[in-house]
């Protein structure tokens, strides 16, 4: 079961920013690492951006999920995780996560943040801290707020996309991939193995 | 080497059985040889190699199998390492709950308990580990399918049929393909709205706690058990764990004794 990452973003009125993220790499081959960390930046930034504030969505996409809420004042966090990983426990530590960076980090300073360099060390606490969720389960399990909340499942990226919209196109315009990236993609895509985690 | 490769694990066990025939062939001067330290060291590599290679690859049955089988050649099934193996592989269940082949390793260490009394205590713990793990991760078939297989052994051990582990691995594979073909048999019901129909029948809602043989194996006190883990499921997951709940009732009531 396993976290592969927490990002915080900003949904700013033009564009989604990356505020701030964690990434576990451990599960992936070393010639792959710096490719899977590129495509969750991106992949969170593209579901961020189809996700209207006050809502939470969970995608699906190979062998990992991710998990996104926007807030109603468009600070977002997403969760990368893998099929075992309990969604629930996702949500809720995003919540609180959320809570925390809009405590920390003023409000009217999101826009301005550059890419990924807010001074906020809870990400990456927080994805060490919840890799494990059964030690985190006890306070997850008293909080019923989430209950009743409801989430969008998705089975692909592709669902979220708008009617036209093609994720190969979004791929090869993101400043987000490296060219080394994106031709890792168009590889995997054609042997249908793209970002398998060995 | 690949870790799901069965040449692979064919060769490795060639090498162990052939490395023990020639020490024994080897004594020939009576000297004492200290093959209980040597067996202790090959039981470990093994072990910590089964690991690796179950890491590696999601529901590797090979490396588990292995892993089975150096428990059987290696070990003799002793007890001592019946105990242990259930302890150190609690922690990998917990944090890899749809392996199949992980949890099915534990019902192969189970299942080896020569004496009655000793499987009966382990059965009582491995169902309340069991149930924790279903609330915590909910609508994973993996659990759903390791409590038929509890369910089984309890049956088993009550009515003394003693250990037949292969009869067990085929049951559980007639279980899988039995399950593949009911997709939502029942139409489905709003979330919640079968809870709300049976609480009435398990009064406080409160989880029922196992004390004996007999009341792991009673078929009613099983369906009240499964309703309270379905009840104690948290409402956002509750659907999904409906859907298992009654394919689980529904082999319960299939179930011959």
């Amino acid at each position: 079961m396993k976290l592969h990452a927490i990002c915080i973003l900003y949904k700013g009125g033009t564009k989604v920013q990356t505020l701030k993220s964690a990434y576990d790499l451990s599960s992936f081959g070393y010639f792959q690492k710096s490719s899977a960390q590129e495509f969750m930046k991106f992949t969170s930034q593209i579901v961020v951006e189809r996700t209207q504030p006050g809502l939470r969505q969970s995608v699906k996409e190979k062998d990992y999920i991710c998990h996104v809420y926007v807030r109603s004042d468009s600070l977002g966090g997403v969760a990368i995780c893998d099929h075992e990983y309990p969604p629930r426990v996702a949500f809720t530590f995003m919540n609180k996560l959320l809570d925390q960076f809009a405590n920390e980090v003023p409000s009217g300073t999101w826009p301005s943040i550059p890419e990924d360099g807010a001074k906020f060390t809870g990400a990456s606490h927080f994805l060490t801290e919840y890799q494990d969720p059964s030690k985190a389960d006890a306070m997850t399990r008293l909080q019923k707020d989430l209950d009743e909340t409801k989430v969008i499942m998705h089975g692909t990226i592709e669902s979220m996309l708008e009617r036209g919209e093609k994720l190969d196109d979004l791929v090869e315009k993101s400043d987000a991939l490296s060219s080394q990236s994106k031709a890792f993609y168009k590889t995997a895509k054609k042997t249908n193995s793209c970002c398998v985690i060995q | 080497m690949s870790s799901k490769s069965p040449e692979t694990y064919v060769h490795k066990r060639w090498i162990v059985r052939h490395a023990f025939t020639k020490q024994a062939e080897g004594n020939v001067d009576n000297r004492i040889v200290d093959t209980d330290e040597q067996t202790q060291t090959a039981l470990d590599t093994e072990m910590e190699g089964s690991r690796v290679a179950a890491s590696g690859y999601p529901s590797n049955y090979n490396a588990w199998s292995h892993r089975i089988w150096t428990v059987k050649a290696l070990a003799r099934c002793s007890a001592e390492v019946l105990e242990s193996e259930l302890e150190n592989t609690k922690s990998w269940v917990r944090q890899h709950v749809s392996d199949h082949s992980g949890l099915q390793y534990r019902q192969f260490l189970l299942s080896e308990h020569r004496q009655k009394c000793l499987l009966e205590e382990h059965l009582l713990k491995e169902f309340q580990f069991l149930d924790d793990l279903l609330i915590s991760y909910p609508g994973h078939e993996a659990l759903w399918n390791h409590r038929r297989a509890l369910y089984h052994l309890a049956v088993q051990s009550q009515e003394g049929l003693g250990h037949q582990t292969e009869e067990l691995s085929t049951e559980n594979a007639s279980v899988k393909s039995s399950l593949t073909g009911l997709e939502d048999p029942i139409e489905p019901l709003g979330a919640g709205s079968l809870v709300e129909e049976n609480k009435s029948h398990t009064g406080e809602g409160e989880g029922v706690r196992l004390t004996s043989i007999n009341e792991m194996v009673n078929p009613l006190l099983e369906k009240k058990r499964a309703l309270a883990i379905l009840e104690e499921t948290s409402t956002s997951d509750s659907k999904i764990q409906e859907r298992h709940y009654k394919l689980y009732i529904q082999w319960l009531d299939r179930f011959k004794t």
